[in-house]
């Protein structure tokens, strides 16, 4: 049951692992269209609106798809100040309760507010504020629900990861990439 | 209706208004309440909006940022996340081309004739129309002067030293920009004034004098251009959350009401001293203030016809209001024309 | 019960405050504590239960639509290129090889390349984060204390907010109806006084205690420095810089753009040093996703928390708390600099200018300081530098100094928080001092924009 689990968890975690690691390419994207945009404006003179608001459409979804991949990686910073003077057992704990009362309930609030955030943008075909920029706006929009639901997808696997590391038996811990994630290898 | 009243009628009225269940409104806005005439406009609604309905409706002015980052007031007003918003329609280009309209025109009226349009040419019905779709009820509170056309760096003496000008344009006048073959750049608030002054850009369009001179554009760009052709007079508004309006007493619609009008009669009337004063600082920091020649004026309207037609063509909706607003101008020219003096 | 809804803004910081300290992620934390409190607000009654809706709003409308964050992943896939393909490390020795003479000479180098990238972007997260990529892990590497490195490093990082282009500056000017070239311009003194007491204290510190900043090792200086060697790690970076420091006053790119070009300038920079190939550049790219999306990450958590405070009336509270003004200017002026140093210790720039200035901006305009200023009409330009190096002190302060997050989320593994919050306290009390003297000598910000003006 707890095998089940802890590989049903891995599969999730592997989509939202992969999001963003193709997400992270939108870095390479951003760079080439910041240096096109100059070189237009220098050399060609040619308006770029449409290129400078591409600009931020890739900041933002480079960031928001990579959201739960970057905690699954343990990325995002914490205050270990007292917490590293904590058993693994209490950190994972703090993990298993962090994930149900603070992030899985965030995660949710974004994702009902936002279906309606981008499903208004859809439903009026909203475009960008400036008549020289960019259309279709709901796209941009649809990252905010679609990063967070993959941060929720990192949420629940990481429960799982705490729960067996909890509760199951000695072999359902040591798979749980639990004790992992506070032991990592500096990779962030 | 009220300024009338002595003062035991007013309490008599505040009596009977008291009826009304007091509403609290957040109203969050587009521009800082400290900005000349763009804040100042919306902060003052927060006093007079109370005095006027006695207490039965008070709004709670909050800075640009502070509940919803500017660009997404009609969202939060829509939504009912916030009751109110002040702002300009123009800013709402992305949502329904059409509020364009309701803003201000490339080539468009001054105050007095815009003002004949909203409200006896069928503007208004057309405006509320457009705003009831997307759950708010929007009313004109606001109005300044004409802008000013903007900083140069370079003497303009032709449409042709327009082309390939790196110019800072925000709206429908970007369209024109992009027409007569200048590059119209987007560049972030803050970064417009160094941009100007090394060269990235060169030229901007920004407000009216008034709020320009404060931005000291003059210490980076010497030649200013007049008149805005792209910004004849402005519109404000203030959006009320559709429900919210619907739940008010018609006594407190009317106070709102009231309220408006009287702050669009101020605005014009502070704009129109405000700018005087400060074309006379501009000139002491020696400032060049040029006026367009009829020529270059004529390629603009050109091009701006232009792009008002490609317009009309994409976007039912702008086209009807567009065609109501033609319309009504095309009759008033046989007025306009003769009524007023032309010097 | 009317007492506990008043209070329950500040309710949030005692709440906050100690479940940061659990270890759990800070964003995820400021994000649900936000919503927690909502929530209570809406169950009883005192909220609106659309109001969350603007959370979304502000992630897309404060976040993600924001063209001058374009800067941060920019500069961080920059720092994470020349660090990788050890153009950084090569720069740093050579400094080092350079300054060995000299106590804490990394550190005062350190602080340099602080003041070059603070001309280059007014995004502290991306000066930060960058400085932290670059300079930590060698100085680490090179036995310096973890104190003394970490705080070098988040002090210089956060000059970019004060030295033009500033993000700051511009907004400040905005609110308090100025021009943003007149700050631009009163700024340049402070940044630069700073960044010297910054030095000065570094050299005294080290001279009296050098085991605090080990110079290398006799036997490798000698034959290591030679003039191929300055030319070889100096060249690169320094094209680099002229790069985008270039593009910005040459007139070909906006300070935000200028990112992109020293971005594609360090890939530039690592394939002609023979260290690019597909593996690396994913390497990189992938790291710089991690660390751009720590920070964005707060950025999200954070909006959620602050937009919730201001909800429950947060804002008014503190007015409410600082209405007690006295009436002579200078006790005006001492107790807004108090309020934004005490704030500064929760809340970002951002968050503070918008709760004082707009209250507090027509009042200043009108303060008298008699002949202490060289021109009373300078009154609001010499306030909004007094409150600019206030609030780059902000990013400073724990526990909430954000520069501090944002280096912990970019410094190697086995630097500790505390390691950092210990490292701050000495370039804090530096930031005090700078405060002091240019409350005592305006002429410090006033000099350069009375002169440029004439
Ligand atoms: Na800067
Ligand atoms: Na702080």
């Amino acid at each position: 049951m707890m095998r089940t689990l802890l590989s049903f968890s891995q599969q999730i975690e592997r989509l939202s692992s992969i999001m963003g690691r193709i997400g992270a390419w939108a870095i390479i994207a951003l760079m080439l269209v910041i240096i096109t945009d100059v070189a237009l404006r220098r050399w060609f003179v040619i308006g770029s609106t449409k290129l400078q608001e591409l600009e931020w459409h890739l900041h933002g979804a480079l960031f928001l798809l990579c959201l739960g991949w970057a905690y699954g990686r343990n990325a995002h910073v914490r205050i270990e100040l007292v917490s590293e003077r904590l058993s693994d057992r209490t950190r994972a704990w703090i993990e298993l309760l962090g994930c149900l009362l603070f992030l899985t309930p965030y995660v949710a609030a974004i994702l009902i507010f936002g279906a309606d955030y981008v499903s208004y943008s859809f439903a009026y075909n909203e475009a960008s504020a400036s008549p020289t920029g960019l259309s279709n706006r709901w796209i941009i929009k649809a990252f905010i629900p679609i990063g967070f639901a993959l941060l929720g997808i990192t949420a629940v696997s990481r429960c799982i990861n705490a729960i067996a590391f909890l509760f199951g038996d000695e072999e359902a811990a040591r798979m749980s990439s639990f004790s992992r994630t506070h032991a990592h290898e500096g990779e962030s | 209706l009220l300024a009338a009243c002595s003062s035991e009628k007013t309490k008599e009225r505040s009596d009977a208004a008291a009826i009304a269940e007091p509403v609290e409104w957040r109203l969050t806005s587009t521009y800082p309440s400290t900005l000349i005439q763009l804040g100042t406009l919306g902060k003052r609604l927060e006093t007079e909006v109370s005095k006027i309905s006695a207490g039965t409706i008070n709004l709670t002015f909050y800075e640009p940022g502070v509940l919803a980052p500017p660009f997404e007031t009609f969202d939060a007003v829509s939504y009912g996340a916030v009751e109110a918003g002040w702002s300009t329609p123009g800013y709402w280009a992305g949502k329904d081309a059409a509020l364009q309209l309701f803003s201000s025109v490339p080539f468009g009226p001054s105050a007095p004739e815009y003002l004949a349009w909203f409200d006896y040419g069928g503007g208004k019905e057309l405006f509320e129309e457009v705003y009831h779709k997307h759950n708010i009820h929007s009313i004109i509170c606001g109005m300044t002067p004409p802008e000013a056309s903007g900083w140069f760096k370079q003497e303009i003496n032709s449409v042709e030293d327009l082309k390939g000008l790196k110019i800072r344009f925000f709206g429908l006048g970007a369209k024109v920009m992009e027409k007569v073959g200048a590059a119209p750049q987007l560049i972030a608030g803050g970064e417009i004034y160094q941009a100007l002054e090394l060269g990235t850009i060169d030229a901007t369009e920004y407000a009216m004098p008034a709020v320009d001179y404060r931005m000291g554009f003059y210490e980076v760009a010497k030649h200013y251009y007049f008149p805005g052709w792209h910004q004849q007079s402005t519109f404000f508004e203030l959006m009320i959350n559709l429900d919210a309006w619907n739940a008010l007493t018609d006594t407190q619609k009317v106070q709102v009401e009231a309220a408006c009008s009287s702050n669009v009669r101020y605005g014009i009337s502070e704009g129109e001293a405000l700018q005087a004063d400060a074309m006379v600082a501009l000139e002491a920091k020696g400032v060049q203030i040029h006026t367009w020649s009829p020529e270059v004026l004529a390629e603009l309207r050109t091009a701006w016809n232009e792009v008002a037609r490609d317009l009309v063509a994409k976007d039912p909706e702008f086209a009807r209001v567009w065609t109501s607003l033609q319309a009504f101008r095309g009759k008033y020219k046989a007025w306009a024309d003769r009524g007023y003096l032309k010097e | 019960m009317e007492l506990i809804v008043d209070l329950l803004p500040f309710l949030m910081f005692l709440v906050l405050t100690p479940l940061l300290f659990t270890g759990y992620p800070v964003a995820f934390v400021l994000g649900g504590v936000g919503l927690a409190f909502w929530l209570l607000a809406v169950g009883t009654g005192i909220e609106n239960p659309n109001s969350f809706f603007l959370v979304v709003s502000r992630i897309f409308g404060g976040v993600v639509s924001k063209l001058v964050l374009v800067a941060i992943p920019m500069f961080i896939f920059m720092g994470t290129m020349l660090e990788r393909s050890g153009v950084a490390k090569e720069l740093l020795y050579t400094l080092q090889l350079m300054t060995r003479r000299i106590p804490g000479g990394l550190a005062l180098s350190v602080t340099v390349l602080g003041v070059i990238l603070a001309a280059t972007t007014g995004i502290i997260g991306a000066s930060v984060v960058m400085m932290t990529l670059l300079a930590l892990p060698v100085m680490l590497e090179r036995g310096y204390d973890k104190a003394l490195a970490t705080g070098t490093i988040a002090a210089s990082g956060t000059l970019g907010i004060l030295l033009p282009p500033s993000i700051m500056l511009v907004v400040m000017a905005d609110l308090l109806s100025t021009s943003a070239g007149g700050l631009f311009l009163a700024a340049i003194g402070p940044s630069l006084f700073l960044a010297l007491l910054y030095m000065l204290y570094i050299f005294t510190r080290t001279a009296l205690n050098p085991g605090l900043a080990p110079p290398l090792a006799e036997v490798a200086k000698a034959d290591d420095l030679s003039v191929g060697r300055v030319l070889r790690s100096f060249v690169p970076p320094v094209l680099l810089i002229v790069a985008v420091l270039g593009s910005i006053f040459g007139g070909i790119a906006t300070p935000t753009e200028a990112s992109g070009v020293g971005a594609i300038g360090a890939v530039i920079l690592a394939a002609l040093n023979g260290k690019l190939n597909f593996r690396t550049l994913q390497d990189v790219v992938e790291r710089s996703a991690l660390t751009t999306t720590m920070l964005f990450g707060l950025f999200v958590g954070a909006t959620a928390f602050s937009y919730v405070f201001a909800l429950l009336g947060g804002h008014h509270l503190i007015l409410e708390l600082m209405s007690a003004t006295g009436i002579s200017p200078w006790a005006v002026l001492a107790m807004l600099m108090l309020a934004v140093f005490i704030l500064g210790f929760f809340f970002d720039w951002i968050e503070i200018t918008l709760i004082i200035l707009p209250v507090f901006a027509p009042i200043i305009t009108q303060l008298d300081f008699g002949s202490h200023l060289p021109d009373p009409a300078m009154t609001t330009t010499w306030f909004a530098i007094l409150m600019a190096v206030n609030l780059q002190t902000s990013f400073l302060t724990p526990p909430f100094g954000f520069a501090l997050f944002y280096m912990k989320g970019a410094a190697p593994e086995g630097v500790k928080l505390a390691d950092i919050y210990r490292g701050i306290v000495p370039f804090v009390i530096l930031q005090l001092i700078g405060l002091l003297v240019l409350l005592t000598w305006p002429e410090l910000a006033l000099w350069l924009p009375q002169t440029m003006a004439q």
